[in-house]
């Protein structure tokens, strides 16, 4: 059953007076349960998406499209729909839990304090945010309760706020890159807790990263934005050895591999571009080695082919030639 | 633990202080031009008669022994003996403390309750913000004895609301009489206040944890309280002690310009009778208060900001 359903989404925002696009067209669906990796590199307007979905825009945000929650708009909600659907549907996890989490109010009053807002009574709120935080791994609870951010480690406290987002039992978890402001190490730990507590929970979760790995490891689907363009949505399982749009190709390339030994790591050539520079045509098309005339003049729609979507004019043409090699170093030097 | 630390820290600096600013206030004023022996005396008096008063006065002894003489007294709560009044010092002072104490307090509640409320309104509200830092501006350019005429003129003289003079009798005869003096001490404070505050709450609705309160439904109302006023108030805080600490220097000029008998006033008159021994008290008392207001300040920054606890490293 559809939970989620992102339909045209387009966003601008006001800088310096005048409106820039940062989100041009993204339409994406999540099932109850489901777990959907919005993939793309830093300003590609994955982690605006995630925030479209909750509303939590810049002042003079506009936004176009559909964005229905259970079949129920979440740009047409009032003030008060608003903070309910916030309070109950949907949670979000941020990126930085030290700056997101109040350094002058102890643990249990910021874990506490959404349930206890909508109502519930306090010592009920303790009894379920302690539970929470036991499963995510952090003892001696009522303790830490009353102990304040500033004297929990950073990994400490982005699990506090995993449990922050499971408290108020959402139906739908938004995590924005999560795990990148941690160390390695402590990274792959808070993945697992969250990973585990989503599917235990049966959550569906909207998971923002600039890590196509990580997110092909814990979700169901790969979305790919790129310079505010969905470009590319396909399963979990089919990353690896059929991938259809060029950038996903590059993005697979410029990571580190195992199996693969590579005297330079391949690099996407140019720079990342915003969504308010790229031309009428496709938006990857001053990177993309397979660029032809075509690709100028028209943006590719999506298009379903198999089990993905793909806004690439040359899709069909090129699946099972888009190699990782095309991206790196020693192929590059050859030619 | 961290608190009883931080007191007895206080407590301990509070008594440096104070021995510095003794030494300090005595010295200048054993500097000072004028021979209270010939003031006491008066007129033609033969050089036996000005060392006999020298002598009864000890003032024929060498410096650091008329100080600690000076200063065992305060410490049995003896501030000296007024030349001018002939009268002890601590009862001349006694009278006058609570007016100055009144005066300072109802200006600082004004400053607070005033400066806090118009800079959270110039921060939340925009356009009522751009009105209150253009106020506030004008408020922060007028010194406290302009406010004062300026005041007596409209409230005291054109409208009658209060009284221009004196300190009345019974709380509300009081509240009365100190309203416009209050007002004319706090004005700049306030408005300095309001500036500090709006800047505080801009600076905090800007923070993540704002965001966070956001994408969890809290109310609004609840948001500016827990996460912006609250975290705000850390600065808002240490302003306002500075402030207050302030209020006890400006209290002199408002006294003189509301006739109001405190200590400012004693102060001004003992200083153009060369009363000495008044004003070493007074001046020693000003002191006292500045930095006791600083160490309230400081023990309220530590319930404010938990980070503070944290033993230094």
């Amino acid at each position: 059953m559809t939970l989620l359903e992102i339909h045209r989404l387009s966003l601008d925002l006001e800088v310096d007076g005048e409106l820039r696009r940062i989100i041009h067209d993204v339409t994406l669906e999540l099932d109850d349960g489901e777990a959907v990796g919005l993939v793309g590199e830093s300003g590609a307007g994955k982690s605006m998406t995630s925030r479209a979905v909750i509303r939590l825009l810049p002042r003079g945000a506009r936004l176009g499209g559909e964005v229905e929650f259970d079949g129920r708009s979440v740009p047409a909600m009032d003030a008060r729909a608003l903070r309910a659907y916030r309070s109950r549907d949907v949670a979000m996890i941020f990126q930085d839990a030290r700056s997101h989490i109040n350094p002058v109010r102890t643990i249990g009053a910021f874990l506490t304090e959404a349930l206890v807002e909508r109502g519930e009574r306090k010592a009920d709120a303790v009894t379920v945010v302690s539970e929470l935080l036991e499963t995510v791994g952090i003892h001696d609870v009522p303790h830490r309760l009353r102990q304040y951010p500033h004297e929990l480690s950073g990994g400490m406290l982005q699990r506090v706020m995993i449990a922050a987002a499971l408290a108020i039992r959402p139906r739908l978890l938004l995590a924005d890159e999560p795990t990148t402001a941690l160390d390695v190490t402590t990274q792959a730990e808070v993945m697992a807790h969250l990973d585990r507590q989503r599917r235990g929970r049966g959550l569906a979760m909207l998971f923002v990263t600039h890590d196509l790995e990580l997110a092909a490891a814990v979700c169901d689907r790969i979305a790919v934005i790129y310079a505010g363009c969905l470009v590319e949505e396909c399963p979990a399982s089919t990353v690896h050895d059929r991938v259809l749009h060029p950038y996903t190709a590059g993005l697979l390339a410029s990571r580190p591999s195992a199996t693969r030994r590579a005297a330079r790591l391949a690099a996407i050539p140019g720079r990342p571009q915003a969504a308010y520079e790229i031309a009428p045509g496709c938006p990857f098309v001053a990177r993309c080695p397979y660029v032809v005339d075509l690709c100028r003049t028209t943006r590719p729609p999506l298009r379903l082919i198999g089990a993905s979507r793909v806004a690439c004019h040359r899709a069909e043409e090129l699946a099972g030639q888009l190699s990782v090699g095309r991206f790196s170093g020693e192929e590059r030097a050859r030619a | 633990m961290a608190l009883v630390r931080v007191v007895l820290e206080r407590l301990a600096e509070l008594v440096l202080t104070l021995l510095v600013a003794s030494v300090a206030i005595y010295g200048a004023l054993y500097l000072a031009p004028g021979n209270p022996a010939t003031l006491l005396a008066g007129g033609h008096i033969t050089p036996s008669v000005l060392r006999e008063i020298e002598r009864q006065l000890h003032l024929n002894e060498p410096f650091f022994v008329r100080y600690w003489d000076w200063l065992d007294g305060i410490l049995h709560g003896n501030l000296g003996k007024s030349f001018v009044y002939r009268e002890s010092v601590t009862s001349l002072l006694a009278s006058r403390v609570l007016n100055s104490v009144y005066l300072v307090s109802y200006s600082a509640v004004v400053i607070i309750v005033g400066g806090v409320a118009l800079g959270l309104a110039a921060a939340l509200r925009r356009r009522l913000g751009v009105a209150i830092t253009a106020g506030t501006s004008v408020g922060l350019a007028t010194p406290s004895f302009v406010a004062a005429i300026m005041l007596i003129t409209l409230f005291a003289v054109n409208l009658k609301w209060f009284p221009a003079y004196g300190t009345g009798s019974g709380f509300a005869g009081q509240l009365r009489h100190l309203t416009l003096p209050a007002v004319a001490l706090a004005l700049s404070w306030l408005a300095y206040t309001a500036q500090l505050t709006k800047a505080a709450v801009r600076e905090e609705l800007g923070k993540d944890q704002v965001e966070t309160a956001q994408s969890r439904g809290i109310r609004p109302r609840h948001v500016v309280t827990r996460h912006v006023l609250r975290n705000a108030l850390i600065p808002i805080t240490t302003v306002s002690g500075i402030t207050v600490a302030g209020l006890v220097a400006g209290d002199v000029v408002v006294e003189q310009a509301f006739g109001i008998n405190g200590l400012g006033s004693f102060l001004v008159q003992a200083t153009l009778q060369k009363d000495f021994a008044s004003m070493q008290a007074v001046a020693l008392i000003l002191v006292a208060a500045f930095v006791v207001v600083n160490g309230i300040v400081d023990v309220a920054g530590l319930f404010l900001d938990p980070r503070l606890r944290e033993p230094a490293v």
